[in-house]
């Protein structure tokens, strides 16, 4: 698969910025966009430990230079881009196809070409293979035996222990990028919604965020402490299901059942407030759609506080229950070199001994006025990440607490001005972790709009968690990460 | 007459297996406050997947379609070894334990090979985990029966039963302890229940005994549905029997079977709320803690034929 390019000396190749404790700086995203003569760029955002990201453009129309080498992180972004623009990329790797699988024929590029009508084809795709004496290789999904996303796993195993895991994702890419392209900033919403379903919300507020930073307009304090009720609400429930989820993959049903029961009633008290379950179609570019009453809010403030309650008693008897520990402990350690060098992000991140939140890293408002502890522990193992969720939920409620207590007043929508040339960013901390919108926009339409999902920056780093395993103990490692396949095939 | 009880004996085991799980399932969702769903859901399970088609994977041979029905017949004819409501059995004449532990072992076997000949890769590895729990389970079966056998002089179940009711309930012995927690551990792992086997799992990585029976559909699917509920229920009345039988008709009396069979369905109804109540309260056993949860089986076992032979208690 290695291409030569026509040009060597024409590629252009960039120094990876160094952070302040001199080793490379976290990638948080890579990815292409078109100039206005169609001319195809690749942009590159680091961070090097300043509230500000540091962006790094380069035009790409002779190809670039693999970073994948340096910064393994940027590995699958560059297959993203070779797929997505036909970007040559001297050095790299593995430039196999990422986001297209078989049936999607060699050289079309979905954000140059036109998709419409692209013929059905029968490319060939190679899994590593794992060669030796009593190496069996076990491919499990895209269709799985429960009600999951689809995801394929190929494992390499010994025995019952895996050597190896190749993932091969991206059944749910709907090329929600490309249907970005046209849209009026405000349509825009909804698709950022659609992404990940569970995290819909965060899509909704970093999207809405970065048309607001194309803008350079602030919106109203009572908009973002209701955004910030929402993310933490949101937060808050991710958070709970997964604990329960965990418990669930060890068969340990009451637990389960409980967080389920804690789960749904925080939805239905959202239901009652906001009139959604999941806070869909609440957030838009400028503020909120519709001010909520502050007699509801306060309702929802104290069913949260109930269900933190209830949500902590259950938590300590989950990880005080032997069985559980004995699962839990030891299980899919993530080791920190590893995370560090893929640029995990998120909880996963945090309980691989990674200090990074983006709402304390990078504040948006209302987080510099809020004040809260980064849970961090570096044992990197499935309980790691339990316990990282269960601080992070009660955390999470007791903002909640106080921004309704101190709710200001005042209107929740600002008007924007989108006509002219926009370009704009914005990173939200979402229950996965880092969520990273970039959009560019000319009078008022998208012509460009990345999504740089938590999903597709950690899924890399599940297969090492997994490595050395046995098999069976592969559900629960995953569902520890709990990545959403949408959302990282977006 | 007592060949008419006999059959009666056995058709409870077979036809109230379904039931068995029922209960189970129910006591299980009340644990976790669920309604769930009725306790004579598996028979409507058992009548849909009878009435459908069965399909069969292009590469299995017939191996795949014979394996469920091998197992039935083998795990049906256990259900004749057990005594039920008087100490005596249908087939208790034509065997002795080991017969009734190979007859397990034999429908085991069948369904392993069918689980490989469906040519999926959960077929495979469920296949051989299975080998791996029930080659361990073996020996903690054996001996624990064993124990109570020379205890008895009898190698047949029902010998066994005859002798035990004969004893005073306050006379227990250190034996019947050790024997009994040996095999309540052999029947969780034999039947594939929790800790060892969640039976309601849908992670195909982590089944074993769902793993089987991934490829399986329609009648041969319910044919095995209903023999694992047959080995749990016949499990269930193995346990009782030899540990508990006192309140067996002593006479043919319609009354005294009445209220034998009163009296075991609740013990078997105090058995199988212990059991929902253990599998609610722990998560499952990491794989390669299975071997060290049977090994305890087998040192009890072994402890209960020792103390037999040194002591007779």
């Amino acid at each position: 698969m290695a291409r030569v390019s026509k040009n060597q000396s024409s590629e252009a190749a960039i120094a990876p910025p160094m952070a302040k404790d001199g080793a490379i700086a976290r990638l948080v995203t890579l990815f292409g966009s078109l100039g206005r003569n169609r001319d195809k760029r690749v942009h590159y955002v680091f961070d090097a430990g300043d509230p500000n990201y540091k962006e790094i453009i380069l035009p790409a129309e002779a190809g670039i230079h693999s970073i994948a080498l340096r910064v393994p992180a940027a590995a699958w972004y560059e297959r993203e881009l070779h797929d997505q623009y036909g970007v040559e990329i001297a050095g790299h790797p593995d430039l196999r196809p990422l986001i297209f699988h078989e049936n999607w024929p060699d050289g079309v590029h979905p954000m140059v070409d036109a998709v419409e009508s692209v013929p059905w084809s029968n490319r060939e795709y190679r899994f590593l293979e794992v060669q030796g004496i009593g190496i069996a290789e076990v491919a499990v999904g895209p269709v799985h035996a429960g009600i999951i996303e689809p995801g394929h796993f190929r494992f390499s195993v010994v025995g019952d222990t895996v050597l190896n895991l190749e993932l091969r994702h991206f059944y749910t890419h709907k090329g929600a990028e490309k249907l970005f392209e046209g849209r009026s900033c405000n349509q825009g919403t909804l698709i950022a919604e659609s992404i990940s379903g569970d995290n819909c919300f965060a899509h909704a507020v970093a999207y809405s965020q970065a048309v607001e930073n194309a803008c350079r307009i602030d919106i109203p304090p009572r908009a973002s402490a209701i955004r910030l009720i929402g993310l933490e609400l949101e937060r808050l429930v991710s958070h709970i299901s997964d604990v329960g989820g965990l418990c669930t993959d060890v068969g340990f049903s009451v637990a389960a059942s409980y967080a389920t029961r804690i789960k749904e009633s925080l939805l239905q008290a959202s239901s009652r407030c906001c009139n959604t379950r999941y806070w869909r179609g609440i957030a838009v570019p400028g503020g909120v759609r519709v001010d909520l009453d502050t007699g509801k809010l306060l309702e929802l403030s104290r069913e949260v506080a109930e269900a933190a309650r209830e949500f902590s008693d259950l938590a300590k008897l989950i990880l005080t229950t032997p069985s559980i520990q004995n699962r839990f402990e030891t299980a899919g350690i993530l080791r920190q070199d590893v995370a560090r060098d893929l640029a995990v992000v998120g909880p996963v991140a945090r309980a691989s001994g990674m200090d990074l939140d983006v709402r304390r890293d990078h504040p948006y408002a209302p987080y510099d006025q809020v004040q809260f502890d980064v849970p961090v522990t570096h044992y990197g193992d499935v309980m790691a990440r339990a316990r990282i969720r269960v601080e992070e939920a009660a955390i999470s409620a007791r903002i909640i607490q106080e921004a309704v207590n101190g709710l200001p007043a005042g209107s929740v929508l600002a008007s924007l001005d989108t006509l002219g040339e926009l370009q704009g960013s914005s990173a939200v901390e979402s229950p996965r972790g880092e969520l990273y919108y970039w959009l560019e926009a000319r009078d008022g339409r998208l012509t460009r709009c990345h999504v740089k999902s938590p999903s597709f920056q950690n899924w890399p780093a599940m297969p090492f968690a997994v490595a050395g395993n046995i098999i069976a103990d592969f559900p629960l490692i995953n569902k520890s990460f709990n990545l959403s396949y949408s959302g990282c095939d977006r | 007459m007592i060949t008419a009880i006999n059959f009666f004996q056995a058709l409870i085991i077979i036809l109230g297996a379904p039931l068995v799980r029922g209960i189970i399932a129910q006591f299980k969702a009340r644990l976790q406050r669920r309604q769930g769903a009725s306790i004579w859901r598996p028979y409507a399970d058992l009548a849909k997947l009878f009435r459908k088609e069965d399909i069969v994977p292009p590469t299995a041979s017939w191996v795949f379609r014979f394996a469920p029905i091998v197992l039935f017949g083998a795990t049906v004819s256990v259900a004749a070894f057990v005594p039920v409501v008087q100490p005596s059995a249908l087939l208790a004449s034509r065997g002795d334990f080991f017969l009734l532990v190979y007859l397990l072992a034999l429908g085991r076997f069948f369904l392993s090979l069918g689980a490989l000949d469906g040519g999926s890769a959960f077929g495979g590895m469920g296949a051989s985990r299975e080998a791996l729990v029930s080659s361990l389970a073996e020996a903690p079966f054996l001996l624990g029966l064993a124990a109570v056998a020379i205890l008895a002089a009898h190698a047949d179940i029902a010998g066994i039963v005859v002798w035990t009711l004969r004893q005073n309930v306050f006379n227990i012995s250190g034996v019947h302890i050790l024997a009994f927690i040996s095999l309540a551990m052999v029947t969780v792992a034999e039947t594939g229940r929790m800790p060892v086997d969640n039976p309601t799992t849908h992670l195909e990585l982590t089944m074993i005994h769902e793993g089987m029976v991934l490829e399986y559909s329609g009648p041969s699917l319910a044919l095995i549905e209903w023999a694992s509920a047959v080995k749990l229920h016949a499990m269930l009345a193995l346990l009782i029997a030899l540990f508990d039988p006192w309140g067996m008709a002593s006479s043919l009396s319609g009354l005294g079977i009445g209220a034998a069979l009163l009296l075991y369905c609740a013990k078997a109804a105090l058995f199988v709320i212990v059991l929902a109540v253990i599998e609610s309260g722990m998560a499952k056993l990491r794989m390669y803690l299975v071997p060290d949860f049977l090994g305890v089986a087998s040192a009890l076992s072994a402890l209960a034929v020792i103390f037999t032979v040194l002591a007779k208690r």
